[in-house]
């Protein structure tokens, strides 16, 4: 028995904010807001519109998984992953309310929390034990937060929390991303809840570099590995330069670290590994065979780090996920195809040029287009729901394309 | 699955409120937790309220040349402190410092969930906390179970021959509680002649055995394994309505059980 992510997906709301819209709610100067873009690497997050809850957000990101139809018979256990031990008033109960919109009836849920923004990888290791003894079941893990408080907002010159939530399936055995290590390091003497609030987090600050490379280099040298053998590292996206500090500290290429969400999502409590999953799978980033880290810290305090082996799978769920990147390399690819199909330079092409009006694109050519874009990003996209209106511009078409690429 | 025994028991029983209720933070904090749900606080409650850091009987369970190898904290009302990670607190208190983490949002099944986490964990020594404190601060907004005092239990488990037995039914109504009930003890009886039955709040009357603590929903249960006479294995068990879950366990005692400690109950 080997814990599997048998299907992993992720959603982020499509609400940006900046970190300069979000500065004066943070109590930040202009001053310390642009050492958050410049130096910290973050430049905006997301955030659920009003009225849509936590359950909306679970949900989303569930409803990505592309495997899970079909397959609710089998769902066993429902984690909640929770960076934020309480995260409604009780008895309000996000888990057993998403178990109930999802049908899984029969299903037993729970939420794990107590490691802060490393919650996930705990959840998924427990999942995986729950598993191992049920032959044939499931485990669907979730993870998400609603910044409701101004809690989540601590140390908000080096950090900034997004809302945004992932899910996995977790088997026993079968296709997937095999589980070859799990490290946490625990530090309850680092809890800034305690009667020495202040020193605790000054304590945090001055030694999370070591305790962070430490697990990392620890759970690569409980799966038998070396850092030389890591093809990724999928961070919790706290900011970029503390992960460089890691990278020095321990010989980590930084470029191996999937760093591309830190400025367009910042950190969600729980979901960084999912998210990051998603978009590395949109990126090519993951091949079968790679060996792959995860790692997460926060506040109270604890380290963790996990090691994956790359499996395959037949499908992939992004919901909205990744769809920054994907959607930079659809605009991207069209503009260059669009040229080529022309055999003339466009300079003026922008994101609202009207491909009929003004190019003078037929419907068929738009769909020739798109076709030749497939093979170009090795994508495959539903057509079947295409418009008039989804052809309309270059913009629209590349809405369009992210929000029904499969195998992105 | 790891064989595990029941070695110790401390229930810590209080009606005193913390200090650390009244940190300046804390009200923000609730008001915001509050809101999500378009819910006031209820002013008179706010600085009272207990802390499952300090509640915890940690120590009344746990000895310096016994290290324990994991920590599962079960709750289902959250602490006087909601955005701490309580787990890793008491971690740090504990010999051997522990893997550590907390299962909630289950209502009273939380607790038979972290034990059947336990007995999934290989391990020598295993340490179950379950804590309820009576402070709610704000209106309910559907029906739920709320201590009348503040409870921390703490259960100290060790490697033992036979497996521990949890068994987690969900969505199952009320009418169909008693019969999967019978058909669950019978089982987990076994052929040990000698059974106590210990029957959680959220028990119907018309059974044997012993009742759980009055006015203590979460913690009210574990604290009764400690009047289990040894040498009987104790079938414990829980229903919750809201939820919809019954759970059944049973754990053999130690044969060190006469070290068990029962400290400051009531």
């Amino acid at each position: 028995m080997t814990t599997t992510l048998a299907d992993v997906a992720a959603y982020l709301p499509e609400r940006r904010v900046t970190v300069e819209d979000l500065g004066p709610s943070l109590g930040l100067t202009p001053t310390q807001v642009r050492v958050l873009r410049r130096f910290n690497g973050l430049g905006e997050v997301r955030r659920q519109r009003p009225g849509e809850s936590l359950v909306d957000l679970l949900e989303a990101a569930t409803r990505a998984l592309p495997t899970l139809r079909g397959r609710e018979h089998l769902v066993r256990y429902v984690l909640h992953a929770r960076g934020v031990p309480v995260v409604a008033p009780y008895p309000v109960n996000p888990v057993h309310e998403l178990k109930a919109r999802l049908g899984l009836d029969n299903a037993t849920a729970f939420a794990v929390t107590h490691h802060a923004c490393a919650s996930a990888l705990l959840a998924i290791d427990l999942a995986g034990r729950l598993v191992g003894r049920d032959r044939g079941a499931l485990a669907l893990v979730v993870a998400g937060e609603q910044v409701f408080t101004q809690d989540e907002r601590l140390a908000p010159d080096h950090r900034v929390f997004g809302e945004g939530a992932g899910a996995c399936l977790v088997a026993a055995d079968g296709p997937g991303d095999r589980l070859l290590s799990y490290v946490a390091d625990q530090r309850g003497d680092l809890d800034h809840w305690g009667t020495d609030g202040l020193g605790a987090m000054e304590r945090f600050a001055q030694e999370y570099t070591e305790l962070l490379g430490d697990v990392v280099l620890t759970a690569v040298k409980q799966a038998d590995l070396s850092v030389e053998d890591l093809t990724l590292v999928l961070p919790h996206n706290v900011n970029v330069v503390s992960w460089r500090r890691v990278c020095r500290r321990i010989g980590l290429p930084v470029d191996k670290v999937l760093l591309d969400n830190v400025p367009l999502a910042g950190h969600t409590p729980s979901a960084d590994t999912f998210i990051n999953h998603a978009s590395a799978v949109a990126l090519g980033r993951l091949a079968p065979g790679e060996v792959y880290l995860t790692a997460g810290a926060g506040f109270g305090a604890v380290f963790s780090a996990m090691v994956f082996e790359r499996g395959v799978f037949e499908q992939h769920g992004s919901g909205h996920m990744a769809t920054t990147e994907l959607r930079t390399r659809v605009a991207d690819t069209l503009t260059v195809l669009l040229g080529r199909l022309l055999g003339r330079d466009l300079p003026d092409l922008s994101e609202k040029t009207r491909l009929m009006d003004e190019l003078g694109l037929s419907s068929s050519r738009t769909l020739e287009l798109l076709l030749t874009l497939e093979d170009e990003l090795d994508l495959q996209v539903d057509v079947e729901e295409i418009d008039r209106d989804d052809l309309a511009s270059l913009g629209s078409l590349a809405d369009f394309v992210v929000a029904h690429a499969d195998g992105a | 699955m790891t064989g595990l025994t029941l070695r110790r028991v401390s229930h810590r029983v209080t009606g005193t409120d913390s200090e650390l209720a009244t940190h300046l933070a804390l009200q923000p904090y609730l008001a915001d937790l509050a809101a999500t749900h378009g819910l006031a606080l209820r002013g008179e409650l706010v600085g009272t309220g207990q802390s499952y850091a300090e509640l915890a009987p940690i120590e009344a369970v746990t000895s310096p040349d016994e290290p324990v190898d994991l920590l599962v904290f079960a709750y289902g009302v959250p602490d006087v402190q909601p955005g701490r990670n309580i787990a890793l607190h008491l971690a740090s208190r504990c010999p051997g410092r522990p893997l550590a983490f907390a299962i909630c949002d289950q209502g009273p099944a939380a607790a038979f969930t972290a034990l059947r986490l336990i007995a999934d964990h290989p391990c020598e020594r295993a340490l179950l906390v379950v804590a309820e404190q009576a402070t709610v601060p704000y209106p309910l907004i559907a029906p739920a179970p709320v201590p009348d005092r503040h409870a921390a239990v703490a259960l100290l488990f060790e490697r033992g021959p036979a497996p521990v037995e949890v068994r987690t039914h969900a969505a199952l109504p009320p009418e169909a509680v008693a019969a999967v009930l019978a058909a669950d003890i019978a089982e987990l009886s076994g052929a040990h002649e000698a059974v106590t039955l210990v029957l959680g709040s959220g028990m119907d009357g018309g059974l044997d055995g012993l009742r759980a603590v009055p006015g203590l929903p979460y913690t009210g249960l574990w604290a009764r394994l400690a009047d289990v006479e040894p040498g009987r294995l104790p079938v414990f068990a829980d229903y919750d309505p809201a939820l919809g879950y019954l759970c059944v366990a049973a754990c053999p005692l130690s044969v060190h059980i006469g070290q068990m400690v029962l400290a400051e109950r009531g």
